[in-house]
């Protein structure tokens, strides 16, 4: 049951510039596991979050899909990334696009799928996140709790191995948050394996298996999501508090 | 939420009525003013003068003698003489009663041929002397002087009669044959004639009418009666047929007369014009006349002919013109039926008409402009095709060149990107697909033929990729390298530096497979340069001094940096510094250098920092775009005729390719903007669902930024209609040289002009009109302002 899906050793990210984002981040994440990982601004949570499906190359270390290395110059990054579903922060959705093509483009353009199968599986991935109604607006016209469910579905259109999420709900209003972190929770329960990059505490102790802690650029503490409540350093005590 | 859109598309349905209103007033406006009639009136001035004579017959010819002396023959004996160029006659008493038909003057001689076999002869300021041939019932129909006391006459029923000074000799051949023009050559001891007659009838002498050979006539004209023969010089002569077309015989080495071509295509329109005679006065300008006041000339050697107007002669409509001769190219006088002379007209500085204008051609006198509207808005009308045709081609190529270069000027492939992702890629092809098409360019001295080569070969490689990775299996395929060529990561650093070598030293000449590298190019161009022997700042200039050299010089910088490069990489792509001060440095970032990107800018620079009409000459004069273009397309289209006509015409293929070539340069800065401005994220979304850089750029990136940039791409468009004005520099008749053309007949300059610009308002109106429309069609909720 314990398969590996993702395995992160010793990773670096330094920017141009100069800036040591990442310094030595090692994890791991299982099947149907959902790990969340949070931490205050800067702390490098995002920028390890886009090194897995390489948008940023790591500078050092390595990063494991099911056993494979993904960051060498010879695999095929963009069948990789078609295994790693990615929800990001301002939802992104293809602005010229109507919500079902949004999710229809991935699935015609690098799964090769006819027009109608994978409208057929767009539509029943929009009934999942319950936004079937919408499916010929136009994502100008949509919400930002809407926006942020369609990129979910494109994401899960995609059938990933994956599915990361970059702080998903930190764009949207308080109302609008809800329904999106309701969508992620059926997720969880249906057993899909998730990274989750979060600003929201409560939600992360109550969706992820495990809690990672991000302080600059090194993972601070790690475990159970109990360590929410019995956290064991002085700097996520610090961090937690204020959030409370 | 749906309140919103509603509104919207409220909004946007008001906008769309809006538009169709304005597009139906517009377009009934147009359809009422091409419907309404112009009227208006118009007083023309003709180039003919018309001069009264004191007589009513047809005067059948004149003939210029010495100085301004003309003479005029017709009907029942008539004779006349003017010694001002054709102004004032004076009309003889008759000496005969016969029609004279015919006349020739050589040096001193002037002989007249008529009815019933009458030949007189005037030699000098002698009296007439009676020459009558000895068989008085032919009439005769033109005589020819071959030398001072040789001359030939020609009749009914295929007659040749010869005078050699004593008396006549018959030499008639085929009664069958029907002549109607002689003409010998006024040099050369008149050794050289030529006969034309019904039927296509051609027969030429060289041995001053000895013998007489048969001459086949072109095809086209073999049922044709050729009316008249102009020898013009002793390696031109010219015929017309009774439907005015031209004939003409030129023959460098041989006498003339033996080949002839036919010159214009076309028959005349009107059937009842029948051509009765030709009048060269220099090898381009020729004088066709005929009956129903017909008079044409041709100012191209008669490919074509242009009828002069001469309506505004109170003439009778079935006037014959007989005869035109024209005393010096510049003064000429016309004789026709009834006694009617008419002259080109005379002011203080001669003849008003000259060989560099068209002779007898009218300039009218439009006092209602409806009227001058309504004649040039044909003319108005071709320009604007011709100009639309340019601009149209020019916008679509100027499209598909800007959209090219602005996705190589944001291509993000730096060095370090090719080498690390795709280093068994690039050694591929610079070891096999580029040697590859240098040896083939070589061998078969066609870049064209490489370039397809090429192109074939990495479209298969395309097509095996393709099929390769859409067989998508829920497993990871792993590694994937070049066609599972990889090397190993221990090995890359070494095949980088070998690589780096071999694009430095290239290959070395053995049997004549030479490819040379960086180092050689620059080396030998720096040398050509040098033998240019400029001086100082003049060294700018070389690259027109030896283009090739100059080439092969930047060929061979672009080859030899990165070549150095990978030479000294350490694999670590690090950048390099500089200290200069003691915590300054310079920072120089050689592997973030993006070839695609460097190629882009070198053309777009060229392009936007070198005026449009300097590119339109260089362009069309200077390396002959159109002619190559025109000859490497030569025959390829033969079957398919709009492409062949596209093809054969150089000045316009010059003047699509300047207009699209600038405006592409343009259109790619434009575009590249509007690139940069969605946001990056929506490249990573496209990415992060496994699409490719070229699917995500085709497919996300560049629909939204092609929607933001209609306004400033409409403006480069607007822009693009304008320039193409400035195609008249190469000749090409658009509409603005033809406003030149219409201002040098009419002389109507403010209304020239005037419609012009109209003309051009009403074409780049209706594009923006289009553009708008466009924008407002393909608008994106959430995408831009408004």
């Amino acid at each position: 049951m314990n398969k590996e899906v993702l395995n992160v050793k010793d990773m670096h990210k330094i920017y141009p510039g100069g800036v040591h984002a990442v310094k030595g981040v090692s994890f791991y994440v299982n099947e149907g596991e959902s790990v969340a990982i949070i931490g205050s601004s800067g702390s490098g949570k995002s920028t390890v979050l886009r090194c897995i499906n390489r948008l940023i190359e790591p500078t050092e270390g390595i990063v494991m899909l099911k056993g494979n290395r993904i960051n060498t110059p010879v695999v095929d990054i963009n069948e990789i990334r078609s295994r790693i579903g990615m929800v990001f922060q301002s939802f992104e959705l293809f602005a010229h696009l109507k919500v079902l093509q949004n999710i229809t483009l991935g699935l015609i353009h690098v799964r090769g799928m006819s027009e109608s199968e994978a409208e057929d599986l767009a539509l029943s991935v929009l009934e999942r996140v319950d936004m079937l109604d919408r499916k010929d607006a136009y994502p100008g016209n949509l919400s930002g709790g809407q926006k942020q469910r369609v990129a979910i579905a494109r994401a899960l259109a995609m059938k990933p191995e994956i599915l990361l999420f970059d702080e998903p709900t930190s764009a949207l209003d308080p109302e609008l948050i809800g329904s999106v972190l309701e969508n992620i929770r059926s997720l969880a329960d249906e057993g899909m394996t998730m990274v989750i990059v979060t600003h929201e505490i409560g939600f992360a102790r109550d969706v992820a298996d495990r809690i990672i802690y991000m302080d600059q650029g090194i993972i601070a503490e790690e475990g159970g999501s109990d360590i929410i409540d019995n956290p064991q350093t002085e700097r996520m005590q610090k961090f937690l508090s204020t959030w409370d | 939420m749906s309140e919103l859109s509603r509104v919207c598309l409220d909004s946007k349905e008001s906008k769309k009525n809006t538009l169709r209103g304005l597009i139906i007033v517009f377009s009934l406006t147009l359809l009422i003013i091409c419907s309404t009639q112009a009227q208006g009136q118009s007083s023309k001035k003709s180039g003919w003068e018309l001069i009264t004579t004191d007589t009513e017959l047809d005067i059948l010819n004149v003939i210029s003698t010495e100085g301004n002396e003309v003479w005029g023959f017709g009907e029942s004996g008539l004779m006349m003489h003017s010694d001002d160029k054709g102004h004032n006659w004076n009309i003889f008493d008759s000496i005969t009663n016969e029609n004279l038909t015919s006349s020739d003057y050589l040096n001193g001689n002037l002989a007249i041929a008529g009815s019933n076999g009458l030949v007189m002869i005037k030699r000098g300021v002698s009296e007439w002397l009676d020459l009558s041939i000895p068989d008085n019932s032919i009439d005769l129909k033109d005589i020819a002087i071959s030398s001072d006391d040789y001359f030939f006459v020609i009749g009914d029923k295929g007659t040749l009669w010869n005078y050699d000074g004593d008396a006549w000799e018959n030499i008639s051949m085929n009664g069958s044959m029907q002549y109607n023009s002689i003409s010998f050559i006024d040099d050369n001891n008149g050794q050289n004639g030529i006969i034309v007659g019904n039927n296509g009838l051609i027969l030429t002498t060289i041995d001053q009418g000895v013998t007489w050979d048969i001459i086949t006539p072109p095809d086209a004209i073999k049922n044709s009666n050729i009316i008249s023969i102009e020898l013009f010089s002793n390696s031109k002569a010219y015929a017309t047929t009774q439907e005015g077309r031209i004939l003409v015989s030129r023959n460098l080495e041989t006498s003339i007369g033996f080949e002839w071509d036919l010159v214009t295509e076309e028959k005349l329109p009107d059937n009842n014009i029948q051509i009765v005679n030709i009048d060269v006065i220099n090898p381009l300008k020729i004088i066709i006349t005929g009956t129903n006041n017909y008079i044409a000339t041709s100012k191209d050697g008669g490919n074509t002919v242009e009828e002069h107007n001469i309506s505004l002669i109170p003439l009778e409509m079935n006037w014959t013109i007989y005869d035109i001769e024209m005393i010096d190219g510049f003064c000429g006088v016309l004789s026709g039926s009834q006694g009617i002379i008419l002259v080109t007209g005379i002011n203080e500085d001669g003849c008003t008409e000259g060989l560099d204008q068209t002779l007898g051609f009218q300039i009218e006198e439009f006092n209602k402009f409806g009227k001058f509207a309504d004649k040039y808005s044909s003319w108005m009308l071709d320009g604007l095709i011709a100009t639309m045709k340019i601009v149209g081609f020019g916008i679509l190529f100027g499209f598909i060149i800007g959209i090219t270069l602005a996705m190589l000027k944001t291509a993000p492939t730096s060095l370090k990107d090719m080498l690390e992702s795709h280093l068994e890629r690039v050694i591929f092809f610079s070891w096999f697909m580029l040697p590859l098409s240098v040896l083939l360019t070589r061998q078969f001295e066609n870049i064209l033929f490489s370039v397809l080569v090429i192109i074939t070969l990495l479209l298969i490689i395309k097509l095996i990729e393709f099929v390769n990775n859409n067989n998508y299996s829920e497993e990871l395929s792993g590694q994937e390298g070049f066609f599972g060529l990889v090397i190993s990561s221990e090995r890359r650093l070494l095949w980088t530096r070998i690589l780096g070598l071999s694009y430095i030293v290239g290959i070395p000449n053995i049997r004549g497979m030479e490819i040379r590298g960086g180092f050689a190019m620059i080396f030998e161009s720096v040398i050509s340069f040098k033998k240019l022997d400029l001086s100082g700042v003049a060294y700018i200039f070389a690259p027109i001094g030896d283009p090739m050299a100059f080439s092969y010089f930047i060929l061979g910088i672009f080859i030899t940096f990165p070549g150095l490069l990978l030479l000294t990489s350490n694999g670590k792509y690090s950048n390099v510094e500089i200290p200069y001060l003691k915590d300054k440095k310079i920072v120089i970032k050689p592997w973030e250098l993006r070839p695609l990107n460097s190629l882009a800018t070198l053309y777009t620079d060229m392009f936007r920092n070198t005026p449009l009409v300097v590119q339109f000459l260089f362009l069309h004069f200077g390396i002959e775009m159109g002619k190559r273009i025109e000859n490497a397309a030569d025959g390829i289209f033969d079957n398919i005729p709009y492409l062949a006509d596209i093809f054969s015409d150089r000045i316009y293929l010059s003047a699509i390719c300047a207009l699209a070539m600038n405006s592409g340069a343009y259109q790619c800065e434009t575009l590249r903007g509007a690139i940069a401005a969605i946001p990056s994220g929506q490249m990573e979304a496209g990415r992060s669902i496994g699409l490719t850089y070229l699917q995500t750029m085709r497919l996300i990136i560049l629909p939204q930024s092609i929607r933001i940039c209609i306004p400033p791409l409409g403006n480069e468009m607007v822009n693009l209609v304008l320039n193409s004005s400035l195609a008249m520099v190469i000749g090409y008749t658009e509409l603005t040289r033809q406003g030149k053309l219409i201002n040098a007949i009419t002389f109507q300059i403010t209304w020239t002009w005037g419609m012009v610009m109209i003309s051009y308002f009403v074409v780049t109106w209706t594009l923006a009109l289009i553009l708008r429309r466009i924008e407002v069609k393909t608008k994106i909720p959430g995408l831009g302002i408004v």
